[in-house]
C-alpha cells in the first residue's frame, strides 16, 4: 500500500513547477497569441543561471532565485524586441504559426546552445537548504515546501499583478482586443515586451526551482514544454486560473500513474487526457470565449 | 490571385529546366560510383519528398502540423512490422503501411474538424507524441528503444536501386501533388489558406478541403516513412518525435512554402549542413534554427524566392 501522503507531496511538487511552466505558456498564448515552443528551455535556461549563480557567484540561495528572475526576464524580452516585434510586423493572421515556427527556432538554438556552451552533463545541488520539516505530520524536506510556497506566492504575484496595478490592467486589456486599446493609451509594443518578460521569469523560476530539487540538462527543456501545452490545452485558451488547477490534476494523474501503472505508460496518460479533453470540449474544461487570460 | 498572364503558363524554360534536372538526376549516381555522394543524394531526395509532403500543409491551407513525424512514423512500423514478423515483402508492405498512414491521418483529420487551426495541429502533435510513448512502452512488440531490426528493400550492399527507389517516389509524389493543387482543389486550399471564414462564406466546403489536404499531406509522409523504415534499417520511437518534424519543417520553410518544389532546394541545403557537421549535431542544430530565424523574418520566400526571379509560368505558384 502506497501512503496517501506521498502520492500528495509528489503532486504538490510536480503540480508547482507545471504551475509556474504552464503560467509563462498561458500569458503567451492567451493575451499575445504566442505558440511559445521556447518556455520549456527558457525554465532550462534559468536552471542553468541558479547553477551558476550557486557554484560560481557563491550567492544566496533567494538572491540566486531573485537573480534567475530578473535575468530570465530580460532574455525573453530581449528576445521578444529583437525576433518577435519584426515577425508582428509581417504576419498579419498566421502570426500564432508563424510564432511557432520562430520559437521552435530559437528553442533549437538554445538546447544545442546548451549543450555547446555547458557540455551534456547534468547539473544540480545538493539540496539549498539541508533538512527537513514536518508540515501536517507529512515530512517534507526543506527545498520542496520553500519552492513549493514559493510557486503559489508567485502566482499570488502574478494574480495581485495582473488584477490590481495599471499595467497589469493594460495587459488584460491587450489580451481581449488588441485593436482598441492603443485607443486607450496603451502602447502595445512595450505590452509585448513585458509579458514575453514575465513570461520569461515564471518559466525560468520554474527552473530554477526545478535544477533545486533535481538537476537541468540541455535538453531538460522538452517535457516541460509538452507539459505546459497539455495543460494550456486542457485548461482553455489564456485561462491562468484553470492552467494553476489544470496543472495539479495532471501532476495527480501523472503520479497515479507512476504509481500504478507499469513503466513508459505514464507518459502516455498526459497526452491521451488532452486528446480525450479536445475531442469532447474543444474550448478546454475552463475554456470561455473570452480571449482574456484573467477571465472575469 | 495573380493576373491570368501569370497563371498561363509560359512552359518552355520550366520544362526545360525541370528535364536537365531529372536526366541529371538519373544519371549521376551510376557516372559517380561512390557510395557516400550516394547516400547523401538518397537523403536530399528522400527529405525533398518529406518537405513537400509537410509543405501541402503548410504552404497551401497554412496549417503547420506539429505532429507530422506521427504519420511517418505510422507507415515506418506498419511496414517494418509486417516485414520482420510475417517476412512480408516492403512493397507488398507498402499498401498497408500508405493505407496506415492515410487512415491516421484522415482520422486526426476527422477529429480535428471542429478545432481551428493551432489546436488542430497541437491535436496532431499530441497523437504524435502518444505514439511515440506507446512505441516505447510495447517493446515485446516493437523492440521499443533497442530499436527494430527492419529487413530492407534490396539485398544487395549497392545503394544504387535505393536512389532510383525513392528518386521514382519523389517524382511520383511531385507528379499528384502538382497535380492536386493546381486544380480546383488547389485553388480551394489556397482560399482557405488567405482565410477561411471568407472562404466558407463563398460557397467553398472547407471541411472536406481541408480534411483533404491534411489526408493527401500524411499519405506521402506515410510514403517517404516506408521508404525511411527499408533503408535505413532500424527503427526507435523516436521517428515519431518533433525532431522529425523539425527537419521536415526546416526543409519546407527555408526552400520555400507553397511551392512543393521549394523543397528540393531546401533539401539541398539542409543536407549539406547536416553532411558538413556530422560529428557535431549540436552546431547543426543551431544553424537550422538560425535558418528558421532568417526564413521567418528577413526571407519570407525562402530559397524558392530566388529561383522565382528566372521561372516564369507553372511552378510560379503564388
Amino acid at each position: 500500500m502506497i501512503p496517501l501522503s506521498d502520492i500528495l507531496v509528489d503532486t504538490l511538487i510536480r503540480g508547482a513547477f507545471y504551475v509556474l511552466v504552464s503560467a509563462s505558456l498561458a500569458l503567451l498564448f492567451g493575451i499575445i497569441s504566442v505558440a511559445s515552443f521556447m518556455h520549456g528551455d527558457m525554465a532550462m535556461l534559468g536552471g542553468y543561471v541558479t547553477f551558476f549563480a550557486l557554484t560560481s557567484l557563491n550567492v544566496n540561495p533567494v538572491l540566486a532565485v531573485v537573480l534567475t528572475g530578473i535575468v530570465m526576464f530580460l532574455v525573453a524580452a530581449a528576445i521578444e524586441r529583437s525576433l518577435l516585434r519584426p515577425l508582428r510586423r509581417i504576419s498579419g493572421k498566421l502570426w500564432m504559426f508563424n510564432t511557432f515556427v520562430l520559437t521552435l527556432g530559437i528553442s533549437q538554438i538554445m538546447q544545442n546552445g546548451a549543450q555547446v556552451a555547458f557540455g551534456p552533463e547534468f547539473r544540480g545541488v545538493s539540496a539549498l537548504w539541508p533538512g527537513t520539516v514536518d508540515v501536517l505530520g507529512v515530512s517534507f524536506s526543506n527545498d520542496r515546501l520553500i519552492m513549493l510556497v514559493g510557486s503559489v506566492g508567485i502566482m499570488v504575484l502574478l494574480w495581485a499583478f495582473l488584477k490590481f496595478t495599471r499595467l497589469g490592467r493594460a495587459i488584460r486589456a491587450t489580451g481581449i482586443n488588441e485593436e482598441a486599446v492603443p485607443l486607450f493609451g496603451v502602447n502595445v509594443n512595450m505590452i509585448y515586451l513585458f509579458t514575453f518578460g514575465l513570461s520569461g521569469l515564471l518559466a525560468g523560476v520554474g527552473g530554477a526551482f526545478y535544477m533545486a530539487l533535481y538537476t537541468t540538462y540541455p535538453l531538460m527543456g522538452v517535457t516541460p514544454n509538452l507539459k505546459a501545452w497539455i495543460v494550456v490545452l486542457i485548461a482553455g485558451l489564456g485561462n491562468v486560473k484553470g492552467a494553476v488547477i489544470c496543472s495539479f490534476i495532471l501532476a495527480l494523474v501523472e503520479t497515479l500513474a507512476i504509481y500504478f501503472l507499469t513503466s513508459g505508460w505514464q507518459n502516455v496518460v498526459g497526452t491521451v487526457v488532452v486528446i480525450f479533453v479536445l475531442l469532447f470540449k474543444p474550448t478546454g474544461l475552463f475554456g470561455t470565449e473570452v480571449k482574456g487570460i484573467w477571465e472575469k | 490571385m495573380g493576373k491570368v498572364g501569370s497563371v498561363m503558363p509560359k512552359q518552355s524554360n520550366v520544362l526545360y529546366f525541370a528535364a536537365i534536372l531529372v536526366i541529371v538526376a538519373v544519371v549521376f549516381p551510376p557516372i559517380l560510383r561512390n557510395d557516400y555522394l550516394t547516400t547523401v543524394l538518397i537523403s536530399i531526395v528522400m527529405w525533398a519528398g518529406i518537405g513537400a509532403a509537410f509543405d501541402l500543409t503548410a504552404g497551401y491551407i497554412k496549417v503547420t502540423n506539429f505532429g507530422f513525424a506521427g504519420f511517418f512514423a505510422a507507415a515506418a512500423y506498419t511496414s517494418a512490422l509486417l516485414a520482420a514478423d510475417y517476412g512480408l515483402s516492403p512493397f507488398i508492405g507498402l499498401i498497408p503501411a500508405l493505407l496506415a498512414a492515410t487512415a491516421f491521418g484522415a482520422f486526426v483529420g476527422f477529429l480535428t474538424l471542429r478545432l481551428h487551426g493551432i489546436f488542430a495541429a497541437a491535436f496532431s502533435w499530441f497523437m504524435a507524441t502518444t505514439l511515440q510513448y506507446i512505441l516505447a512502452a510495447t517493446p515485446d512488440y516493437t523492440r521499443g528503444y533497442e530499436g527494430l531490426s527492419v529487413p530492407q528493400f534490396f539485398s544487395g550492399t549497392s545503394l544504387i536501386p535505393y536512389y532510383y527507389l525513392v528518386l521514382i517516389m519523389y517524382i511520383v509524389e511531385l507528379g499528384i501533388l502538382f497535380k492536386l493543387v493546381r486544380g480546383k482543389a488547389g485553388f480551394a486550399f489556397r482560399i482557405i489558406g488567405e482565410d477561411e471564414t471568407a472562404s466558407r462564406t463563398v460557397g467553398a466546403n472547407v471541411t472536406w478541403y481541408r480534411s483533404i489536404c491534411f489526408t493527401v499531406a500524411c499519405l506521402f509522409a506515410g510514403l517517404f516513412g516506408v521508404f525511411y523504415a527499408h533503408y535505413l534499417g532500424l527503427l526507435t520511437p523516436d521517428v515519431s518525435s518533433l525532431a522529425i518534424t523539425i527537419q521536415a519543417l526546416a526543409i519546407c520553410y527555408v526552400g520555400g512554402r507553397g511551392t512543393l518544389w521549394g523543397s528540393l532546394p531546401g533539401a539541398i541545403l539542409v543536407i549539406a549542413i547536416f553532411e558538413v557537421f556530422r560529428p557535431l549535431a549540436a552546431y547543426r542544430f543551431i544553424i537550422y534554427g538560425i535558418l528558421l530565424i532568417v526564413v521567418m523574418i528577413w526571407a519570407q520566400g525562402g530559397l524558392a524566392s530566388i529561383f522565382r526571379k528566372y521561372l516564369k509560368g507553372p511552378l510560379n505558384l503564388e
